[in-house]
C-alpha cells in the first residue's frame, strides 16, 4: 500500500456556489469603502508602553515625593523595559512569535513570580487566625489588605482594559492567552503602583493585597481577551 | 497711539491657514508612512503575493478583494467542507468569514501570512457556528433530539481520492483537521498549530497518529476490495 496521495485531494478543490461570491459583493458595497484605519505593531506597542506610563503615573502621583524621583524612574523604567519585552514577543505581528507552549509558562511564571517576589520580600507573617480573625486588629488587617488590593486592582484593570483596547481584534489565533498576557502586564503595573504606597512588609499582606491582583487581573483579561481580540 | 500701518490688517490669517494645512499634509503623510511596516505605498505596481494584494485592501481597494476571494475562496471552502460536512454550512460560513475579514482588515499586520488568518477567522466561525447550532431547535430532527442527516460531500472524481477523501472523512476529528490544514491546505506545522490554537508538537503528534490511522483504514478498504 503506497502514501495516501494528498497532492490528488489537494488539487480537487470544490468551489462555493457563484452566489457566494455575489453576496459578498452585497455585503461589500453596503460597508464602508474607506481605508481601514490600520495601526501597525510598533504603533500599538508604543500607545501601549505610553498608556501603561500614563497608568502609572496617574495612580502613584501623590507616592513620587514620598520615594525619590531616582526610585520612581528606575523601578517605572525596569517595569517598561519588562513589559514592551514581553508585549513585543508574545503579541500577534506580521513574523513569528514565541511559540503557544512559551507563551503558556511565560503567562503561569509571570504571576508566580510576582506570588514569589512578595514572599520574599515580607520581613514577618501574622497567622491566619490572625489575620482573618475578629478583633480590632483583624479587621485592620483585612482593610488594608483590601485598601490595597482596590487600588492595585483599580491600576490593574485601567491598564489591562486600555490594553486590551488598543490590541483589539488582532488575534485571531490564540486571543485567550495574549489577554492573559495583557493583564498579566496590567497587573504588574497595579502591583508596582501600589507597593510605592504602602510600607507594609507582613507577608499575607504583601502576598494578598499587592500580588493576588496578577491572578485575578490576569484571569479576567483572558475571559476579555477571548471576546475582545478576535476579530 | 495707532500707527497707520496698525490699521491696515496683514494678510496674515490666509497664510498662517495655508501654512497649517501644509504642515497637516506633511504630517499625515509622515506619520502614514511611519505607522505602516512597508513604507509608502507604490499604487502602478502588481502586488506579488496575496500579502501585498491584502494590504491593498486594508487601503481601500476594494478590487483587490476579487483577487483575495479567487485565492483564498477554494482553500477556505475546502476546509470549511471537511469540517461541517455540509456544503450549505460550508458556503454561509465563507460569507461569514470575509464578512468578518472586511471588519478586521484594519488589525491584520501588513506582511503577516494571509492564509492561516483568515483560516483562524473561520475556524473560530466554525466553533461559533457549532455552538449556537447544538442549540438552536430548527437544527434537530422530529424527535427533537438527532440531528437531520447531513451530506453533500462534493462529486468524487477518482477511486483512489475518493477512499482518501472517505478515510479523512472517519478520522476523529482533531486528526483529520491536522491533516486537512498541513497536508491538503499546505500550511507548515507552526501556521497549522496558530490556527488551531495549540502547540507546534500537538500539530506534529495528531498528524503522525492521524496518518497511521489513515493507512490503516486505506490498508483495510484496500484489502476489501481485493478480497471482494
Amino acid at each position: 500500500m503506497s502514501d495516501p496521495d494528498f497532492e490528488a485531494l489537494a488539487r480537487r478543490r470544490p468551489l462555493p456556489h457563484p452566489r457566494v461570491l455575489e453576496a459578498i459583493r452585497a455585503d461589500l458595497a453596503k460597508a464602508s469603502p474607506e481605508p481601514a484605519r490600520a495601526l501597525s505593531r510598533g504603533t500599538r506597542l508604543a500607545l501601549s508602553v505610553l498608556l501603561l506610563f500614563a497608568g502609572f503615573a496617574a495612580t502613584t502621583f501623590g507616592d513620587w515625593f514620598e520615594r525619590g524621583a531616582l526610585w520612581f524612574l528606575g523601578a517605572a523604567g525596569a517595569c517598561f523595559s519588562l513589559g514592551a519585552l514581553v508585549l513585543s514577543e508574545t503579541l500577534p505581528g506580521p513574523r513569528t512569535r514565541l511559540g503557544l507552549g512559551a507563551r503558556r509558562a511565560l503567562v503561569v511564571s509571570g504571576v508566580a513570580v510576582v506570588l514569589v517576589f512578595y514572599s520574599i520580600l515580607a520581613d514577618d507573617y501574622v497567622t491566619l487566625a490572625e489575620f482573618f480573625g475578629g478583633g480590632s486588629r483583624g479587621r485592620e488587617h483585612v482593610s488594608h489588605a483590601l485598601a490595597c488590593l482596590a487600588h492595585a486592582l483599580v491600576t490593574g484593570f485601567l491598564c489591562s482594559t486600555g490594553l486590551l483596547l488598543v490590541w483589539a481584534r488582532t488575534d485571531p489565533f490564540t486571543p485567550t492567552w495574549s489577554g492573559a498576557i495583557l493583564g498579566l502586564s496590567g497587573s504588574w503595573l497595579g502591583s508596582l503602583a501600589v507597593s510605592l504606597g504602602c510600607r507594609a512588609t507582613e507577608g499575607l499582606h504583601l502576598i494578598l493585597g499587592h500580588g493576588m491582583v496578577a491572578v485575578i487581573a490576569t484571569l479576567a483579561a483572558a475571559l476579555l481577551g477571548r471576546k475582545w481580540l478576535r476579530p | 497711539m495707532v500707527s497707520s500701518a496698525d490699521s491696515v490688517p496683514l494678510p496674515l490669517g490666509p497664510a498662517f491657514l495655508r501654512l497649517f494645512e501644509a504642515l497637516e499634509a506633511r504630517a499625515t503623510l509622515v506619520w502614514s508612512s511611519v505607522a505602516r511596516d512597508d513604507g509608502p505605498e507604490v499604487r502602478d505596481v502588481e502586488p506579488a503575493t496575496l500579502e501585498d494584494w491584502m494590504s491593498r485592501y486594508v487601503d481601500g481597494d476594494l478590487g483587490a478583494f476579487e483577487r483575495i476571494y479567487a485565492e483564498l475562496g477554494p482553500k477556505l471552502f475546502g476546509y470549511l467542507l471537511r469540517l461541517t460536512r455540509d456544503r450549505a454550512r460550508a458556503e454561509d460560513l465563507v460569507q461569514i468569514t470575509f464578512a468578518k475579514v472586511h471588519r478586521a482588515r484594519g488589525s491584520y499586520f501588513r506582511g503577516a501570512p494571509l492564509l492561516p488568518w483568515v483560516l483562524a477567522i473561520a475556524r473560530r466561525s466554525f466553533l461559533d457556528e457549532r455552538r449556537h447550532a447544538r442549540v438552536r431547535p430548527e437544527d434537530l430532527s422530529y424527535d427533537g433530539n438527532v440531528p437531520e442527516p447531513k451530506q453533500d460531500q462534493p462529486a468524487l472524481d477518482s477511486d483512489v481520492v475518493e477512499a482518501l477523501e472517505r478515510a479523512l472523512t472517519n478520522l476523529p476529528p482533531a486528526y483529520a483537521e491536522a491533516i486537512q490544514l498541513t497536508k491538503v491546505t499546505g500550511l507548515s506545522t507552526q501556521e497549522a498549530a496558530e490556527v488551531l490554537g495549540t502547540t507546534k508538537t500537538a500539530v506534529k503528534l495528531r498528524v503522525h497518529r492521524g496518518y497511521l490511522l489513515l493507512r490503516r483504514q486505506l490498508e483495510s478498504s484496500h484489502d476489501e476490495g481485493e478480497s471482494s
